[in-house]
């Protein structure tokens, strides 16, 4: 076990991974020459990885295992579950799914930060005609830096921290099933991080978060940090999503049926098991032969050399399509799961909510060619998935009435979270029904290169992803911090960002059917309008998320010290007390009742008493 | 909460050995279903671009591939070594110490030569990266191929060691079984790339 509180933590990590790299990447270069830049690059940020986990003591259980060690002790154990204690202990290879859950917020928080900075960057580049804030080359890699690290922030900003810290606690679990494979997938995706963060100062790469080849296989250097980058993202979320779904699966408390499960529980382990482990393996699968293509002279992507840019297409979509509407799932749970708290009424629907997302995530693997209609890809196809991509509006027009059923009558309690929750079903339905266009081959053809499919894509995954996320976020801070959001700056939040999202995104729908294409640094002096009120909203948005993070971290450090249940609800996790025990539970809950039996019409101190039959 | 009170806890929560198995069969099904994902797209690849390169595109002048009987030799190898895996397994499972150690080292030796001919292989092809699709994707999925046989060799080891030190018996011979599972999937994998040579 570590004996010094600075040992197997960032502070050994970092040293170990920097100096692993330099290693890795100079042996490369000097077995294979300069024409192995790239391939040195790429073995170079694999090194960082491995030696920053080693350096974090992530490699200790395999090396008992392979060495044939006795196995851990109950003590060694428990040390590994609270590494001494103390703030110290984010800092290291801690297993205790708390930490991991506020580890997870704490680096979603900080890509948001970042990838919103990177936004700021484009809209300023944008703001006029002619601006000329930065060059062309570097405007493109600012526009593929806020798109990977949005989708990535948007993959785990709710199955990371909310997973992690809620679903066991909700499921009358003391952990998650593997506690280390837990930490490995935190730290794992935290290694991929700089290595993305270095794409900058490699040249950058042209190609925005989709990497289209073959123009990917052309890139400067930056390319191999986004690939890499990728590989790594994508061993952390298989890991994670094995963990989650494993979690779900064996770790429920006594008398926890599949019907009684909350909702949450299903949509973070629908989420984890397709992302993680049935898509995300296709854009790893794209990045090796990107990699290969670049570093070994292959010729996957490369029509001269046999190979095909349809191909990158299709595997890239493969993942990308059912990705983005799947990270849209764990949104769609978290507002089905607030809605009955914040109504005081049961779920209306439960069944058909659970089956109408898996219908979701059933549907959404089939429809990943309607992103090529215009590529020139088997036309023939065209007809076949613009059905597919319509069908999918059926099951989530469902989870709209399972939404609408349970505010249907019931004694709406306008909480921050709740407004949020308002918001996604407000932002979302705009996102979906312009999102019918871009299926619809035709009126596709017309808009698929403009910016409408930009603002389609903000609402979906901004509107809706993004404000499940605030919910989850005001609604569980309480629980994971100990400390109440300020309400007032939380509304104050709320506002802004709906006023200006919507002010910058619709802008931006407007100038897409004026016909601005997307991805273009300069722009026809007739789009300037609507690109300025884009711009000014995005401003004012920026703003917005500024307000929220001083209440992140005014609140965290000195906000009222928030009651074990503050919202009364009925799920588990508000049946612990606050801080939450190390192992969750005195004794294992038995459950013999669903956790949305809201009986009374609205929240009373009584409503407190309610709590899930133990 | 000290660490006694902890495990004590753990065996009232019903986290006993079975469901501690359980969790570990799933856990470890679900990884190799995401690497079954990513094979299955390299297979993919292989597939798309034999359907795109016609007319003498896919093999060209001066590239030849590997015979058939070649891939049927590196997927029999393996399928042999999964078969004498399999029968350790058994053999533990009913306390046998030296089944177990016997099994284990022949699989395990079967591994070590399929390395060994896959990378005598990759270095006599006579063709390289650059040399065609057919050639990108061979090497691709050979190469891949090699990785998992390293896996496999980093896991048996870890398993013989164990079992050396009298780690496994009956009822506590899980981390066998779950080894198992890889080598079973690359096994498969074996005998879905020599069927590959076929198209």
């Amino acid at each position: 076990m570590a004996s010094r509180w600075w040992s197997q933590s960032v502070l050994t990590g970092v040293p170990m991974g920097v100096v692993t790299a330099l290693v890795a990447a100079l042996l490369t270069r000097a077995i294979g020459g300069p024409s192995a830049s790239d391939a040195a690059i790429c073995i170079g940020f694999v090194g960082w990885a491995f030696g920053f986990l080693g350096g974090m003591g992530a490699f200790r259980y395999p090396r008992t295992l392979l060495l044939a060690r006795p196995d851990p002790t109950a003590e060694e154990e428990h040390q590994l579950a609270v590494q001494g204690g103390g703030p110290w202990r984010y800092f290291r290879f801690t297993t205790d799914h708390k930490v991991v859950g506020i580890q997870y917020l704490v680096l979603g928080l900080v890509l948001f930060a970042v990838g919103g900075l990177a936004a700021m960057l484009i809209r300023l580049e944008l703001l006029r005609p002619g601006a000329a804030a930065f060059p062309p080359a570097t405007y493109n890699t600012i526009v593929g830096l806020h798109g990977i690290i949005m989708i990535a922030g948007t993959i785990i900003m709710i199955t990371g921290p909310f997973g992690n810290f809620v679903v066991p606690i909700m499921i009358g679990a003391r952990d998650m099933a593997f506690p280390r494979l837990n930490a490995l997938s935190f730290w794992l995706l935290f290694t991929a991080v700089p290595v993305l963060l270095c794409a900058p100062f490699l040249g950058g790469f042209p190609t925005g978060w989709t990497s289209y080849a073959p123009l990917a296989d052309q890139a400067p250097p930056g390319m191999d940090a986004f690939l890499v980058t990728i590989l790594l993202f994508g061993g952390s979320v298989a890991v994670a999503g094995a963990n989650i779904v494993t979690t779900a699966i064996t770790m429920r408390a006594p008398g926890m049926t599949w019907t009684r499960l909350p909702i949450f529980v299903w949509g973070a382990a629908m989420t984890a098991s397709t992302l993680g482990l049935m898509v995300f393996p296709a854009f790893m699968a794209a990045m090796v032969l990107l990699g290969l293509d670049r570093t070994l002279g292959t010729s996957f992507y490369v029509a001269s050399g046999g190979g095909s840019a349809w191909l990158y297409d299709n595997l890239f979509w493969l993942m990308g399509h059912p990705e983005v509407y799947v990270i849209a799932i764990p949104a769609f749970a978290v507002i089905m799961e607030l809605l009955p708290v914040f109504s005081r009424k049961p779920l209306f629907g439960y069944r058909t909510a659970v089956a109408s997302t898996t219908a979701i995530v059933g549907l959404s693997v089939l429809v990943w060619a309607h992103h090529m209609f215009v590529t020139g890809w088997a036309p023939q196809l065209n007809g076949p998935f613009m059905l597919t991509t319509e069908m999918i509006s059926i099951p989530t027009g469902v989870v709209f009435l399972v939404a609408v059923g349970t505010l249907w009558r019931g004694r709406i309690w306008l909480t921050v979270p709740m407004l949020f929750v308002l918001s996604f079903l407000w932002n979302f339905v705009i996102g979906g029904m312009t999102g019918l266009y871009l299926a619809d081959v035709p009126t596709d053809y017309q808009l698929h290169g403009s910016l409408f499919v930009t603002a389609h894509f903000h609402y979906t995954l901004m509107g809706g992803a993004l404000m499940g996320f605030f919910a989850a976020f005001y609604y569980w801070f309480p629980k994971m911090t100990g400390r109440m959001l300020n309400e007032t700056l939380g509304r104050i939040h709320f506002w802004v960002t709906q006023v200006a999202f919507n002010v910058t995104f619709l802008a931006m729908f407007y100038v897409g059917l004026q016909g601005m294409p997307r991805r273009v640094a300069d722009y026809s002096a007739q789009f300037a309008a609507g690109n300025f009120v884009a711009s000014i909203g995005a401003f004012v948005l920026g703003a917005a998320m500024l307000v929220f993070a001083y209440n992140i971290v005014s609140s965290w450090l000195r906000g009222q010290r928030a009651p074990s249940n503050p919202w009364h609800a009925k799920t588990l996790e508000w049946q612990v007390p606050t801080p939450v025990p190390l192992e969750n539970f005195e004794e294992t809950p038995v459950i013999t009742s669903w956790p949305y039996d809201y009986g009374a019409p609205e929240p009373t101190p009584e409503g407190a008493a309610e709590r899930a039959p133990a | 909460m000290d660490a006694a009170a902890t495990a004590g806890r753990l065996a009232a929560a019903g986290e006993g050995v079975e469901a501690q198995h359980r969790k570990l069969r799933i856990g470890t099904l679900l990884l190799i279903a995401s690497d079954v994902v990513f094979v299955a797209c390299l297979f993919f690849t292989y597939l798309y671009l034999r359907a795109l390169n016609v007319e003498g595109r896919w093999l060209p002048a001066g590239v030849q591939p590997p015979s058939i009987a070649s891939g049927l030799l590196l997927a029999g190898l393996l399928v042999a070594s999964a078969a004498s895996y399999r029968w350790a397994d058994l053999g533990i499972r009913q306390g046998d110490q030296r089944r177990l150690q016997t099994g284990l080292g022949v699989a395990l030796g079967l591994v070590v030569v399929e390395l060994l001919y896959a990378l005598w292989q990759l270095t006599h092809l006579g063709f390289g990266p650059g040399s065609g699709t057919f050639a990108d994707s061979f090497i691709v999925l050979t190469g891949y191929h090699v990785v998992h046989l390293l896996l496999v060799i980093l896991l048996g080891g870890m398993v013989l060691n164990r079992a050396r030190h009298g780690r496994y018996g009956p009822g506590r011979a899980i981390g066998v079984e779950l080894v198992g599972y890889v080598w079973y999937w690359v096994a498969l994998m074996a005998v879905a790339m020599a069927l590959l040579a076929l198209v």
